[in-house]
């Protein structure tokens, strides 16, 4: 038996007239967390939609656990969504919330409760059960937001960018959760989100979408370290775009197509006389990190590198020499505008 | 749940809703469309002939026609500029000059809120009518004058000065809370005087609500009914007083054509106020607004002044309910004799709450009431999710539908079902409604579905659409997710709507003037005629009635304060 619990087929979606999503395919794997990433209005969240079944698909199919689901309404299709925005039913308490779907399969009473306990203590809410929404922190919003979309034994979890609204401390202690949550329960995560940073380091595989479209699917080391295309290689991390005269005189070789460089792969020196000659324009303290503007040849290059690294009485106008590490170039035939 | 009762559920579903679809659109076509164009017909046409110049001759002949329609002329554009005059200096001194006692202030400009309609003309008449403390203690001192002489368009402009204030009270204090304070510091800055300030800062931003609200008080004073009938007297009629007494001299025609002419213009009014509601909607730039600092006036002579209006405004808006409260814990006797009641006694409350015929007309309006509350609602809270989810034809046809009554006069409307229920209709199972029990809850059920409309609308809207999402992805069908989740959500407004149209129905005067009979007469008419007749007992019963409407008016203004804004701070500046 395949081990594939979702799988999206040649998929159309379609805003009346307006088709958004062309041809996309997916196969998730049972227990993976994959996430969707794109920029916004790339059609991520309808995708996400779709699969819930609040949008109909104008071509292709949806399959859930071997099951065609693409024709059937949200209410019959079993998987458990995480909103943006929790979407907790304010009139309830936190326990009525998780207990919903259980009273709406009219569950006995005792199951419900020791049903909600357990989830509540894995979760790390028990305290919170008696609580309403709105006395609740957003970062126990959450928990309970993914109990109740747990609790009626769903086995695809889908999460609409759920992190969004968190701060930035919190963000990263919820991410842990939701990974620590995942491997405990053994559920697929389909993972919405246009933070690159909390869908590296959440899933198993990135996919990076852009109007509709696939434009590479891996893990998030990979996307990093060998990207597909200028798109991705923009949109993943920060880069360079050096024009082919510069790029040649910093590398020595013959370039066809775009070419970036990331920050962390130029080198900076003002002992040797190795590389090109630049002139500082900025530099930014980031903490551990410093990142430099030079301008050199009517370009601007960024670099990036340790604190540790900068030479101590570097200043902006000083003069330094610039360099490209040995083949950490990528070069695309395609040409992003 | 299994697949098989999930699809049972979708079919009883749509079974539920194309019902519910059917039995909405043919109550708004019988008891609203069909009237309106009954209405047409008879004021057009009589035995197929089209008759507009028989009938237009025939209202230019009628020297009371004319009149009627004089008055209401310049009543309305004296109302208008009276009720400007008061409305704005109240704003002033609850929202831009520094006045001691603002508190108190606020509680007396905003009585009109909760003393209106049928309630508030018998109030002034009490006050001030023949048999009125007023007068009582004028002729005291200028034995010359005369019992009646309140009575008159005097005495209806008078009352309308002070009773149609709550839109200023409501809208313009609104606005003038938007107005930015950082604004007038910035010209203040540049060195603008005060009056350039007002002029070119201030009252640009207030200014569409004020047309608005002066619109409002040209509508309302239009379709006056119970103030002229009440204080109006003999010699004073007005344009909905003269379609009453066409209808019952046997002229539906003519009144039915006046009624159209009144809607027309009513109509054009409220157009032209959404036009400008619209056009007038100024937006901040600022993230976040300051509000305004009243002004203290520096010159004591001009500060006194203002002080002393705003305090005599305040007695005139509270004396006519603190003498209502004060006789009606009265004995009977000592209406029209006394100044301020020598003795006081429950007996009043006694009568009124152990029954009998006295309390007939009450218990009629709160059976009415119920009645058109539960099928309002049952309507609103059918169609309103489905125009606030969906925008197809059906929806644009349930909006005007629920729309109109709003445009609609209540004496064309009166008038429309009078016509259309006088004789066996085969959309009601060939029943004659008129003279019937239900033919006056019918009315006030239209009456009240703009406002219902208005109020579930927003609810509805303010509802978070991934809450029902939510509740699908865990299984829920449609009825179960708004008895579990949607319901819950607007049940506080549903409360708050509730309240408010019972609180309309009680005091509604015009409909219940054409359409009342003997199996229904409401507690409105009742006031009237108690007003007109000389029985003390009942006179007594009728303050009783008063307070208990205005209790229940405070009670549910209240409720709506607490539900929009919370509990609110616990010191409050106001």
């Amino acid at each position: 038996m395949s081990d594939i619990i979702l799988s999206l087929k040649q998929l159309d979606i379609a805003y009346g007239d307006i088709r958004v999503i062309h041809n996309f395919s997916l196969d998730v794997k049972a227990g993976e967390f994959v996430s969707l990433l794109g920029p916004s209005g790339c059609g991520k969240t309808t995708i996400l939609r779709t699969i819930a079944g609040f949008i109909g698909a104008a071509n292709g199919s949806i399959h859930l656990d071997g099951r065609d689901v693409t024709n059937e309404p949200a209410e019959r299709r079993d998987v458990g969504i995480v909103f943006q925005n929790y979407a907790l039913f304010p009139t309830m308490s936190a326990f009525e919330n998780i207990a919903f779907g259980l009273r709406v399969a009219k569950t006995p009473e005792n199951e419900i409760k020791a049903r909600v306990e357990d989830i509540a203590e894995a979760s790390g809410i028990s305290a919170q059960l008696q609580k309403k929404p709105s006395e609740m922190s957003g970062g126990q919003q959450q928990r309970v937001a993914i109990a109740r979309a747990l609790i009626t034994g769903a086995k695809v979890l889908l999460f609409d960018e759920p992190l969004s609204n968190l701060d930035s401390k919190v963000r990263v202690a919820m991410r842990r959760e939701i990974k620590r949550l995942q491997s405990e329960f053994g559920f697929t995560a389909f993972f919405v989100t246009h933070d690159q940073e909390e869908a590296m380091s959440l899933s198993d595989r990135v996919l990076v979408l852009r109007d509709g479209i696939t434009e590479q699917i891996g893990s998030g080391k990979d996307l990093y370290a060998n990207p597909a295309n200028s798109f991705v290689c923009e949109f993943i991390g920060d880069s360079n775009r050096i024009s082919h005269h510069l790029v040649e005189r910093l590398t020595g070789n013959k370039f066809d197509g775009s070419v970036y460089v990331r920050p962390e792969d130029i080198s900076i020196s003002t002992a040797s006389d190795i590389g090109e000659k630049a002139t500082i324009s900025l530099i930014e303290h980031l903490g551990a990190q410093v990142h430099l503007e030079c301008a050199l040849q009517g370009e601007t290059l960024h670099a990036s590198l340790f604190g540790y690294d900068l030479p101590a009485q570097l200043k902006v106008g000083d003069e330094v020499r610039i360099s490209v590490r040995n083949n950490s170039w990528h070069q695309f035939s395609d040409n992003l505008k | 749940m299994t697949f098989t009762s999930s699809t049972q559920n979708g079919r009883l579903e749509r079974i539920a809703f194309f019902s519910g679809i059917i039995l909405l659109l043919w109550f708004l076509f019988t008891f609203l469309v069909l009237p309106l164009l009954t209405t047409f017909q008879v004021a057009f046409f009589s035995s197929g002939e089209f008759r507009l110049a028989e009938i237009t001759a025939d209202l230019s002949a009628s020297s009371r026609v004319k009149k009627a329609l004089l008055n209401t002329a310049w009543m309305t554009l004296a109302t208008t500029v009276t009720v400007g005059i008061v409305g704005i200096f109240q704003v002033a001194v609850l929202e831009y000059f520094h006045v001691k006692g603002r508190t108190f202030l606020k509680v007396a400009f905003a009585i009109p809120l909760v003393f209106g309609s049928v309630v508030a003309a018998t109030g002034y008449k009490f006050t001030y009518g023949p048999a009125g403390v007023v007068t009582q203690l004028l002729q005291r001192y200028f034995p010359a004058i005369e019992s009646d002489w309140f009575i008159g368009g005097h005495g209806v402009l008078y009352s309308q000065t002070f009773l149609l204030t709550s839109f200023y009270y409501l809208f313009l204090r609104a606005a003038m809370r938007r107005v930015d304070y950082s604004t007038v510091e910035a010209a203040r800055s540049l060195g603008a005087s005060e009056f350039t300030i007002l002029r070119r800062v201030v009252l640009p931003v207030i200014m569409p609500t004020l047309f608005a609200v002066m619109l409002l008080t040209i509508y309302t004073s239009t379709v006056s009914f119970a103030v002229p009938e009440i204080i109006g007297g003999r010699d004073f009629v007005m344009i909905s007083q003269i379609i009453l007494v066409l209808n019952s001299l046997g002229r539906p025609d003519m009144a039915a054509f006046l009624a159209l002419f009144l809607g027309l213009f009513i109509m054009s009014m409220i157009l032209l106020m959404q036009w400008i509601e619209a056009k007038g909607s100024y937006v901040g730039g600022s993230k976040t607004p300051v509000p305004i600092k009243l002004k203290r006036v520096k010159s004591p002579l001009t500060n006194i002044v203002l002080h002393g209006i705003a305090y005599l405004l305040a007695g005139v808006y509270i004396l006519p309910v603190f003498l209502i409260m004060a006789f009606s814990f009265a004995p009977a006797e000592s209406i029209g004799t006394e100044v301020f009641p020598s003795s006081f006694t429950l007996s009043n409350y006694a009568s009124v709450f152990s029954g009998g015929t006295a309390t007939g007309p009450f218990f009629n309006s709160i059976r009415m009431g119920l009645l058109a509350i539960v099928i309002g609602l049952s309507a609103t809270l059918f169609a309103v999710p489905i125009m606030v989810k969906y925008n197809n034809w059906l929806t644009r046809l349930l909006d005007i539908g629920f729309f109109l009554p709003w445009i609609v006069p209540s004496v064309l409307l009166a008038i429309g079902l009078i016509v259309t229920f006088d004789t066996a209709n085969p959309l009601v199972a060939n029943q004659v409604l008129l003279g019937t029990f239900l033919i006056l809850p019918i009315a006030y059920t239209i009456h009240v579905l703009p406002l219902m409309v208005r109020f579930l609308r927003a609810a509805f809207m303010g509802i978070d659409p991934s809450l029902e999402e939510a509740a699908r992805s865990m299984g829920a069908n449609g009825i179960y997710r708004f008895r579990r989740v949607i319901l819950p959500l607007v049940i506080p407004t549903v409360v708050l709507a509730a309240g408010y149209t019972f609180n309309e129905i009680l005091t509604e005067y015009p409909l219940s003037a054409f359409l009342y009979n003997v199996n229904n007469r409401p507690i409105s008419i009742a006031i009237l005629d108690s007003d007109k007749s000389t029985n003390l007992e009942q006179a007594a019963i009728t303050l009783v009635y008063a307070v208990l409407i205005m209790a229940f008016s405070m009670a549910v203004i209240l409720f709506a304060e607490r539900l929009s804004l919370g509990k609110g701070p616990k010191t409050n500046s106001l």
